[in-house]
């Protein structure tokens, strides 16, 4: 009965921008393999950091320790699978909807002893699940290299993968709603890379420097910003967490909860379409 | 048993202005062909879509198999062929059985030898690891065939199953239902060519904007004319004139013989006689009939 589980996944692979990014993701990986050469010894266990057999210094002031430059490239890696494969797992799904809407093809599996409920889940958790193989598997590769290379095994760092799949949860669930709407895939990506690239950071930007004076717009702001997908926090969250400093969970919960509105509506949205 | 029932089914869209489907009534038994018939805009698809759970009923209700059709279990038996079907171009014929069929609820243990049984019934096995993205209209309308049946259903709902088919492949189509209503499927269909309706159906329903017209069985619509058309050696066309106008039958020369209007089968028989007592040798003798056709135009006129 998971044959369109299935079927997405296959859908997926054979648009090819997956498997390009698993493979690139392999090759940075192997980079960091061969390329990153770090030697920490001495009495002042100084960090000697070689890239591709070059010498990186810290400018006049002295080198960090070799856990806060672990964290300094893990947090890079991270924010990295986080507007790369953003950017592209939304370009490789967002014809999901809009191609199983298409007539000729709904008619088919709408015929299946399938529920619209198990219809719409198999199809977005299909999405879900091969860009979150990609996000992981990225995350536990370099992990692994860089704990070794270093000799330090950052845990931490491994959450960043659920804090970015939170994260995509939240934007594939929007750009899911617009598609329900509109089943349109390019109108549908269009509108939500303005919303999560252009909209949401100047609204939070907006919000946070405290532009307006206005209380009416001000609310507004407020609502938008609570309601909109949060980059610029999210950025911030994984830094947060990889480096062990202070974190709040806020914006998870937030992305989470509205992420699962935007699936409400999208479901409530597509049992009761007529095809 | 009944198979495929609807009480009052009715769709209508953008709030009543558009009726696609009126107070609709059908009870289709097992084991049936049944066809739908009507022009463009008829509520043919539409009805279709209401039974298969694809659009949802203003008002009224149907059942599959006692199953209320807004369940999807009412669906587990069926199999379907959309007309303007899309499937994906990035499957082969095999990959293709499978996925859809897994869809249906097919064993992964039954799959593999019900993909390869269908694809050599519909004669696709030699393609089945072709992209379809590569296949014909035809081997699409085949494959799409295969997949109706992936299933083994109890009942199969063909929308246009002979379209874009060469007549070899509407031929093997035909031998398929056949062979399937022989198994004690029902099959529904929706089909604008009446000549292959008429072939195999056991009962037709006639559509027009959303209403029922007429239902029963084919038998119903293909009315006698009361003509005979008869055909004798040529030589003796006269005597026959000739005996004909001694009986005072009523008759016009055809391409091919004679149309006479006979009344009965005795009078037939009697004439029958006559030609026999006059030593004419008959060629041939055909009932002539009103086509499906005939009735369908003169119907929706």
């Amino acid at each position: 009965m998971h044959g369109l589980f299935q079927l997405t996944i296959r859908e997926l692979l054979s648009k090819k921008i997956v498997i390009t990014v698993f493979i690139l993701a392999t090759v940075f990986c192997l980079t960091l393999i061969f390329a990153l050469n770090i030697k920490i010894g001495g009495i002042d266990s100084k960090v000697i950091l070689n890239v591709f057999g070059s010498s990186v210094n810290h400018g006049n002031s002295a080198m960090p320790d070799a856990a806060t430059i672990l964290g300094y490239i893990q947090t890079g890696i991270a924010g990295a699978v986080f507007f790369i494969s953003l950017f592209i797992s939304l370009f490789a799904t967002s014809g999901l909807f809009p191609d199983m809407l298409k007539k000729g093809n709904i008619d088919l599996i709408l015929s299946k002893p399938l529920s619209r409920q198990n219809i719409f889940f198999q199809r977005f958790f299909g999405g879900i699940a091969l860009v979150g193989l990609n996000v992981i598997y990225m995350i536990i590769f370099s992990w692994i290299i860089l704990s070794v290379k270093f000799g330090i095994w950052n845990f931490r760092y491994l959450f960043s993968a659920l804090i970015i799949m939170i994260f995509f949860f939240n934007i594939y669930a929007f750009m899911t709603l617009i598609a329900i709407f509109l089943k349109n895939s390019v109108v549908s990506l269009l509108l939500t890379y303005f919303i999560v690239f252009i909209l949401s950071p100047v609204i939070g930007a907006i919000a946070r420097f405290g532009i307006l004076n206005d209380s009416f717009y001000k609310n507004m702001i407020g609502i938008l910003h609570f309601s909109l997908p949060k980059v610029n926090e999210t950025v911030a969250l994984l830094s947060d967490i990889i480096m062990s400093k202070d974190f709040t969970l806020g914006s998870v919960w937030v992305s989470l909860f509205t992420g699962v509105i935007a699936v409400g509506l999208s479901l409530m949205i597509f049992k009761r379409s007529d095809f | 048993m009944i198979a495929i029932e609807s009480k009052s089914l009715t769709k209508h869209y953008s709030r009543g202005k558009i009726k696609a489907l009126t107070d609709f009534n059908v009870s289709v038994e097992k084991g049936k062909i049944f066809s739908l018939l009507g022009p463009n805009g008829a509520g043919k698809t539409t009805l279709f879509r209401l039974l298969l759970g694809i659009a949802i009923p203003t008002s009224g209700e149907g059942k599959i198999l006692g199953k209320n059709i807004t369940y999807p279990e009412a669906r587990k038996n069926v199999g379907y062929l959309s007309e303007d079907h899309r499937f994906p171009g990035y499957l082969n014929g095999e990959q293709f059985l499978y996925y859809y069929g897994k869809m249906s609820g097919v064993s992964n243990y039954d799959l593999s030898k019900k993909i390869s049984d269908l694809l050599k019934q519909v004669k696709l096995d030699d393609r089945k690891t072709l992209k379809l993205k590569k296949y014909s209209k035809g081997m699409l309308q085949r494959l799409g065939t295969a997949q109706a049946l992936i299933n083994d259903p109890e009942i199969i709902f063909l929308d246009e199953p002979t379209d874009g088919i060469d007549p070899i492949g509407r031929i093997e189509i035909r031998e398929i239902l056949i062979n399937l209503k022989n198994q004690g499927k029902t099959i529904f269909i929706n089909s604008h060519l009446l000549s292959e309706v008429e072939r195999i159906s056991d009962e037709i329903a006639i559509l027009k904007q959303g209403i029922l017209i007429k239902k029963g069985n084919t038998g119903d619509f293909l009315e006698s004319t009361g003509k005979y058309l008869i055909r004798v050696e040529k030589e003796k066309n006269d005597l026959f004139q000739d005996l004909l106008r001694n009986k005072a039958v009523e008759f016009s020369q055809a391409e091919y013989g004679f149309t006479a209007v006979i009344k009965s089968s005795d009078h037939l028989n009697e004439i029958i006689d006559e030609i026999r007592r006059r030593k004419i040798r008959i060629e041939n003798i055909e009932h002539l009939k009103n086509t499906l056709e005939d009735y369908f135009i003169k119907v929706l006129k």
